[in-house]
């Protein structure tokens, strides 16, 4: 799997969408799915998933799937 | 009639709200609670027949109330027009309210962004009757607590004796106010005319954490999931100096998180008040001392005019330590009663205890400790749920569905060609992330000799589908 295919897959398992909604432009609270607990979720999952420990920071930064990618890419995770 | 919600206007110019970079001054906020009633009244009348509503018997309303200054708008307008108002979440689907309505009929159904006038039925409540809120959060297919004015009016009072709420105070409303916990932090900073600041952040947004540094908030409350997240997002290296106190209710904490918590309290010089409640009782039963904070699972002592004593299997008074049986309340903020149709709403039988339906003993200091539940209830997110209610929901739609699980998890059984239609329906109902909740199949359900579901059995095999065994 690329890594653009893990972080959908992430995406997808911690907030229970289907790929095709895992856009660069979805954005944090506006989809049902994608509220505080499920961004716990998906924290833990792309933790998980990408063998990384996220800071506070990045944790209350990460508003969206490209944020994510932008943020991962600190951690030596490449899109 | 609640003193504080007729006088709201005597704390003129003080802050009342913030939501934003807004300010509303308690002039202000009295001022837009009686145009808000007035607008409602025309309303009312300008629906057919509707011309003697307002009179007696007085509307019913259903407020789907957003953490909004329309939402607390509405909400204080009910309540001083003597309206009796059921308060529901904002999240609340489709199904939930469409089968409100039908139960209950409302005259007026409010929403941020709808006011709708129907329903000319001449609806015949109790007097005392002032709100109903739903047990079971925005799952649905709970009963409704019915409570009085006389309910809001002394759990606000006896909430206010113990906290160290002071009309300076800024608080930051992370609960929905459709939840008794959240709507009593509305209550009581209203009542000490202090400040309740509204946010559409939550804790996982920067715009939350520069909140509670620049008000600068001086307290929080929240649910034991909330604050699990808290810990997660390492809030306890903080230092905010202009915390003065926080609140905590609405579930078992787990010992790690008291603990840590209770550091945090130390360090910040912050007191920490552990709660417990239930909607029955408006909100709030006990609180524990903050000196006792981190004795593990005590729900302390009963709140200023209440009494909690528990009872045995025969229904006698336990009167010795560490004998377990279950909780019961006695208090002037005990429901009028449950209410699942608008019919129920005519007259109230006021027995005034409160059975929790959990089972607690008292240890020796005399601080009531929890022990379990009676009931088949779980509290998943911080949200209530009622395993046997949920299954009748499942069964009004047809499904042979049956429920167990913990405050972790919710397990759904159904036979193997309903699946799919559950798994929707449970997506649809359950308000948590797909990792919270399972849905199972079953080629036949476990019976107990005597023919009953066998549960223990549902819960093996669900934890066993979990672990992957």
């Amino acid at each position: 799997m690329t890594n653009q295919e893990k972080l959908t897959q992430a995406f997808c398992d911690a907030l229970g969408i289907g790929p095709d909604q895992v856009k660069d432009d979805l954005q944090y609270n506006t989809i049902k799915e994608w509220d505080s607990t499920a961004h716990m979720v998906l924290i833990s999952e792309l933790e998980n998933t990408f063998d990384v420990m996220l800071d506070t920071d990045d944790i209350i930064d990460m508003s969206s799937v490209a944020k994510a990618k932008e943020i991962l890419a600190k951690y030596d995770v490449s899109f | 009639m609640i003193d504080w919600i007729s006088s709201l206007g005597s704390w003129a110019e003080r802050v009342a709200l913030k939501m934003n970079s807004d300010s509303v001054t308690y002039a202000l906020l009295e001022e837009k609670v009686k145009q808000c009633q007035t607008h409602l009244l025309d309303l009312l009348k300008n629906s057919q027949d509707a011309r003697t509503l307002v009179q007696k018997p007085r509307p019913l309303v259903l407020l789907q109330m957003e953490n909004s200054l329309t939402g607390i708008v509405y909400y204080l307008a009910c309540l001083r027009a003597r309206w009796p108002v059921i308060v529901v979440s904002p999240q609340m689907h489709d199904d939930g309210v469409e089968q409100l309505k039908a139960s209950f009929l409302p005259n007026l159904v409010l929403t941020d962004t709808h006011e709708l006038s129907f329903h000319p039925h001449r609806h015949v409540l109790d007097d005392k009757l002032a709100l109903i809120l739903l047990t079971s959060g925005s799952t649905g297919g709970g009963k409704g607590v019915a409570l009085s004015y006389t309910n809001i009016q002394e759990n606000t009072r006896s909430i206010c004796q113990y906290l160290p709420i002071q009309k300076d105070d800024i608080t930051l409303a992370s609960m929905p106010f459709s939840y008794s916990y959240g709507l009593s932090v509305l209550h009581t900073h209203l009542a000490q005319g202090a400040c309740v600041a509204v946010t559409s952040h939550t804790i996982v947004e920067k715009g939350f954490w520069e909140l509670v540094e620049q008000l600068p908030v001086n307290s929080l409350a929240g649910v034991p999931h909330w604050y699990d997240m808290l810990i997660r997002l390492r809030f306890t290296r903080r230092s905010l100096p202009a915390l003065r106190y926080f609140t905590q209710a609405g579930g078992r904490l787990s010992e790690y998180t008291v603990n840590a918590l209770a550091e945090f309290a130390d360090k910040n010089n912050s007191q920490f008040f552990r709660m417990y409640g239930q909607t029955e009782a408006t909100a709030r039963i006990a609180w524990l001392h903050p000196d006792r904070v981190r004795k593990p699972d005590a729900i302390g002592q009963a709140i200023p005019g209440g009494t909690l004593y528990l009872e045995d299997e025969e229904q006698n008074r336990i009167s010795e330590p560490g004998k377990v049986g279950e909780l019961c309340y006695i208090g002037p903020n005990c429901m009028l009663g449950y209410v699942e149709s608008v019919g129920e709403m005519a007259s109230f039988d006021v027995s005034g205890i409160l059975r929790t339906g959990d089972l607690a003993y008292f240890d020796d200091d005399g601080d009531f400790r929890i022990a379990g539940r009676k009931k088949r209830i779980i509290k998943l997110l911080g949200e209530r749920i009622n395993l046997d209610e949920l299954e009748r929901l499942f069964a009004s739609k047809g499904f042979e569905v049956k429920c167990c699980g913990d405050d972790s998890h919710l397990f759904i059984f159904c036979l193997q060609d309903r699946r799919e239609q559950v798994h929707a329906l449970a997506r649809e109902w359950v308000n948590a992330p797909p990792k919270f909740y399972h849905v199972n199949v079953v080629a036949k359900w476990p019976l107990l000799a005597n023919g009953k579901i066998d549960y223990q059995q549902l819960t093996l095999l669900a934890n066993n589908a979990v672990t992957g065994n």
